[in-house]
């Protein structure tokens, strides 16, 4: 069966861009968490079966903690102190206050936020998609992506019957320097493996000329739609800043609510819209019809 | 001639320690211009190759991607693709370096899944670790012309090992940048904060990697030495053969 | 009937830095239909086809002479590209051949590569999807198809930039028989239709009775060969393997003898995660002397088996008992574990490691106590060497050799140490006679020496000349075959295939 991507490749990374722009641009948590919701959901919607998102999750939050952590131990500003760390520690010596555990939540969730915006690209799309969401400019790069995917699947292959014959002769793994027993074989087959390539494709006439393309890229209305709403939203961002109006939160000295425009708030509903778009019912369109 | 290029690629790294007032989607936008700017290096360099070193670019990012699906991920900073691509840019030259170090890591982010908004800097940064390497070897070629065998000398190992440990903290300390500016904004002491002088944000920044990154990027820097020590000598010999193969000449008798 | 296709004269070709040319003083002419090409590894076939389409000498360098004119243009000047439109070479190995991920895509890679126009081309790749009757594999991802049809889907890439000249360097020897037959098929159905196909093979029996012409390339030197006369001997050799196995006694057994290695309730997946098993209840035992062939369909679970029986992968049911001592291991492709400078550093390697320091008479098992290797006795480097045929190749790099010495050079290094019980993967496959009967003969030295031996294998000759005993999976289960020789027959050979 062939993939089922749904929206064009071309259009996940736009959209993908355009949020993790707009979840970086602000440090106001309530935007933050808006994309993040926006992301969580559009993920959720087209996550394919069988995909495990917990790792995603776990790595997420670990990260999040982390920058949560590091503001906490690190900034030292704010009034309201929650415990002093003796002064002549370095770096993490001195107040620790509940602003910079509040600057520190906002900085988490827009780690948050951004690697659910990023996550689609991994766990929706294939490797092979990627080659696709080429345009026609990069067409070598495409080519050399497809083959080394096609490379891939052999060599992982050819690692473990390697590691596992010279298992059988009495190889044991200790320390680095001993896998050379198995790394050198799957480099020098690899190496082997690309002149056969080499080979193959100029046996099939590629050359320094000039190529023409045979894929057809498929762009429909929702693609148009998802990326238009995307796109708008990080433009809203940046023109709402421009025109003065308080886009960033800053808890220092003492905390304060952070301020509320109904426009961004909009603009990050408009992030979910990949979430309502319809699975088309026969996968990848077929490059003789139209969308 | 894509080396050349890549260095004018500093730019988006090196931005925020010139105390320029930008706005805050600058980051963002950089991600931007910086995805755009890698894949047209990578385009730009894989029409000059011939079929031979442009199936050798895709074999040798092949291969990380396959080590990194097979094993564990390598102990801290440590992972296979680093020390492949210090020795193919000694082998076959800076610019082909450039290639190999930013192609690879391509490939690797789309078989992992590890695409994110960082995989532009990593690619820059990984790209010019496979230049440095490659500027290294035509240096020491230049002192020491062309090996009678393809063995590496002892000079060559070491010069290699040096450009590992090195490349292991610049590229650590590279693409933290991208991070420490688009997460930590705003983080007193140890966070980017637009406007401030050079001199107040490099200091920033030192303590920030300090904090985070250090240790890690010593765990790859060793890792990449004694990979290079261990499993050097027979892969730049065989990629020295393989360099020698692609450029057989037909001699008609 | 239309003229010759292409036209050789003299041509004598050295590879750069080898010793000795690959071709010598090569005549020969090529006409449409059929023709068969056939000899050792390393004697020349796959640099002759190669010649065809310019890869030799234009790809590798090195040193010719003589003239030669492919489809009306001159191979030896001609740019590849404008070659590749006139001749199509479709390679052994089926996984470095691919560029793109999708079949219709890389069907159009070469016609990408001309610059046709995007209608046309879809055109034309309908055409020969239909030309091979494999327009249900339209969309689906290369990854996803058997060998067979991916093959086939590497043909249709070369056809279709409507080559006059067709050539397919051993192009079945990865595939199983089914897959064989589905690839030979599409061959003979081209050259029906009227163009010039040049298949380089080992295994000949399917295509001999349609061939139009049969070439042996041997150390160089390209004759032709009566068909009829190497008909008639295939049909004397398989009528004599045929009675050998009939015939032949079985192994005398030392008395009392009791299974030295058994797997009881074994529940095996690839990955050893549970969920994922291929194989469920297998119960199965061997002595020591014994040749056990596992058969059975792709997928069916013969590496798996293998594996767990090793100790490889950890069985996810059931206990598994090897026995004392040495195992020994042969994957498939055993030739991409050779990295030492020396064939003889690599056997020396598995002596070291394997506590059989190799001096006369210090093996760990010599003589009526134990098993002895395949050379019969206490074993040296160069005694293993001599036994697979490898002693004038000793000092050579083993990544250097053609792709039948260096599979002996693996079997060398893998089979060295006198092992208890011996494991071989798919041992025969792309192999050329000389390899095998290095195999048969190691195989038989091991089993009468007292190892036990297990080996997995589409081959049915392989397996009429070895088996004591033949296990048949599929379906996860494994079960005794009672009738061998119709098990041989179904799983076997592309010769049994009728299409």
């Amino acid at each position: 069966m062939s993939s089922q991507p749904g929206l064009a490749p071309r259009a996940w990374l736009a959209w993908s861009l355009a949020a993790v722009t707009v979840a970086l641009s602000t440090t106001n948590p309530i935007y933050r968490g808006l994309v993040a919701l926006a992301a969580l959901n559009v993920l959720l919607t087209w996550l394919p079966p069988g995909r495990r998102v917990r790792p995603l999750a776990l790595a997420v939050v670990l990260a999040a903690a982390f920058a949560a952590l590091v503001n906490v131990l690190a900034s030292h500003t704010g009034a309201d102190v929650i415990v002093r760390l003796p002064s002549d520690w370095p770096l993490v010596g001195g107040p620790l206050t509940v602003e910079s555990l509040a600057f520190g939540g906002a900085l988490g969730l827009g780690l948050v936020a951004a690697l659910l915006a990023v996550a689609p690209l991994s766990l929706v799309l294939e490797p092979h998609d990627v080659v696709d969401a080429m345009p026609g400019a990069l067409e070598r790069t495409g080519i050399a992506v497809a083959t080394s995917l096609n490379l891939v699947g052999g060599l992982g292959r050819t690692f473990t019957a390697v590691r596992d014959a010279q298992r059988m002769r009495g190889w044991r793994p200790r320390g680095i320097r001993s896998w050379n027993e198995v790394l050198v074989p799957v480099v020098l087959t690899a190496i082997e493996d690309s002149v056969l390539l080499a080979e193959a494709m100029e046996a099939r006439g590629f050359g320094a000329g000039r190529r023409t393309s045979y894929a057809r890229s498929s762009w429909g209305k929702w693609e148009s739609a998802v990326v238009a709403g995307a796109l708008g939203s990080a433009v809203l961002f940046i023109v709402i800043r421009l025109l003065g109006a308080p886009v960033d939160w800053y808890p220092y000295p003492t905390l304060a609510w952070p301020p509320i425009h109904p426009a961004l708030v909009a603009g990050c509903l408009a992030l979910a819209l990949p979430a309502f778009v319809p699975r088309r019912p026969s996968g990848r369109p077929t490059p003789g019809g139209a969308d | 001639m894509i080396a050349v290029v890549s260095i004018a690629g500093l730019a988006l790294f090196l931005w925020p320690f010139f105390g320029l007032g930008l706005p805050p989607e600058v980051p963002a936008v950089a991600v931007t211009l910086a995805a755009v700017a890698s894949l047209t290096l990578i385009e730009a360099g894989t029409r000059r190759l011939d079929s031979g070193r442009l199936a050798l670019l895709a074999a040798l990012a092949a291969i990380d991607a396959a080590l990194r699906l097979a094993l564990v991920n390598g102990i801290g900073g440590f992972s296979p693709i680093f020390f492949l691509v210090i020795l193919a840019g000694y082998e076959f030259g800076p610019s082909y370096g450039f290639l190999v170090g930013s192609f690879s890591l391509l490939v690797s982010a789309v078989v992992t899944g590890g695409v994110g908004p960082w995989l532009p800097y990593e690619t820059f940064a990984l790209g010019w670790v496979g230049l440095s390497s490659g500027v290294a070897g035509s240096m020491v070629r230049r002192i020491r012309p062309a090996r009678r065998s393809w063995l590496p000398s002892r000079l060559d190992i070491t010069v290699l090992v040096v450009v590992a440990v090195v490349t292991g903290f610049a590229y650590g300390a590279l693409t933290d940048v991208w991070g420490w500016v688009a997460f930590y904004r705003g983080v007193e002491n140890v966070g980017w904060i637009a406007g401030l002088s050079p001199g107040e944000t490099l200091a920033r920044f030192g303590r920030y990697y300090v904090l985070t990154s250090l240790t890690w990027d010593a765990f790859r820097a060793v890792g990449d030495a004694i990979a290079v020590v261990a499993l050097g000598t027979p892969v730049l010999m065989a990629l020295g053969r393989l360099r020698a193969r692609l450029g057989y000449e037909i001699v008609a008798v | 009937m239309a003229g010759q296709i292409a036209r050789l004269e003299g041509i004598t070709y050295t590879y750069p830095g080898a010793d000795s040319p690959s071709l010598r003083s090569v005549d020969l002419d090529i006409r449409p239909g059929l023709t068969l090409v056939a000899g050792p590894s390393g004697g020349g076939k796959s640099t002759l086809l190669r010649l065809f389409d310019g890869l030799v000498p234009q790809f590798h360098g090195g040193r010719i002479s003589g003239s030669a004119t492919v489809a009306g243009l001159d191979p030896l000047r001609t740019p590849i590209p404008r070659l590749a439109q006139r001749v199509g070479l479709v390679f052994q190995d089926v996984e470095t051949q691919s560029v793109y991920g999708v079949v219709e895509r890389e069907i159009a890679f070469a016609l990408e590569n001309v610059a046709m126009p995007r209608a046309e081309m879809h055109d034309r790749v309908d055409e020969v999807l239909a030309e091979l009757s494999i327009e249900h594999l339209r969309g689906r991802r290369l990854t996803t198809l058997s060998g067979g049809e991916r093959q086939r889907v590497q043909l249709a890439a070369v056809l279709a930039l409507r080559p006059e000249l067709v050539a397919l360097d051993e192009p079945t020897s990865q595939l199983d028989p089914e897959g064989a037959a589905a690839v030979l098929a599409a061959c003979l159905g081209l050259a029906r239709a009227g163009r010039a196909v040049v298949v380089a093979e080992h295994r000949l029996e399917t295509l001999l009775p349609a061939a139009d012409r049969l070439l042996l390339v041997e150390d160089g030197r390209v004759e032709e060969e009566a068909l009829a006369g190497r008909s008639a001997r295939l049909a004397a050799a398989s009528a004599r393997l045929a009675a050998a196995s009939a015939a032949r006694a079985p192994r005398s057994r030392p008395a009392g003898n009791s299974t030295v290695w058994e797997m009881r309730g074994v529940a095996a997946g690839p990955a050893g995660r549970a969920g994922a098993a291929i194989l469920e209840g297998v119960c199965l035992a061997g002595a020591a002397e014994e040749v056990v062939v596992v058969m059975g369909p792709n997928g069916s679970g013969k590496t798996t088996l293998l594996r767990t029986l090793a100790g490889l992968l950890a069985p996810l049911a059931g206990t598994v008992r090897r026995p004392e001592g040495r195992t020994a291991y042969l994957p498939q492709n055993p030739g991409a574990l050779l990295h030492l400078p020396t064939v003889r550093a690599e056997v020396a390697l598995t002596l070291r490691r394997t506590g059989h320091s190799g001096r006369t008479g210090h093996s760990g098992r010599t003589g009526p106590t134990g098993p002895t290797g395949p050379t019969g006795r206490s074993e040296t480097p160069d005694a293993m060497l001599a036994a697979f045929g490898l002693t004038a190749l000793g000092d050579r790099y083993p990544r250097d050799l053609s792709s039948g010495e260096r599979q002996r050079s693996a079997l060398a290094a893998t089979l060295v140490g006198a092992p208890t019980l011996v494991l071989l993967d798919e041992p025969t496959r792309g192999m050329d006679t000389a390899a095998r009967n290095s195999l048969v003969a190691a195989v038989e030295a091991l089993a009468a020496g007292g190892s036990a031996v297990v080996v997995a294998t589409h081959d049915a000759a392989l397996a009429a000349a070895l088996a004591d005993r033949t296990i048949l999976l599929g379906g996860g289960r494994a079960t005794e075959a009672t009738r061998p020789a119709e098990t041989w027959a179904s799983a076997g050979a592309p010769g049994t295939a009728t299409r």
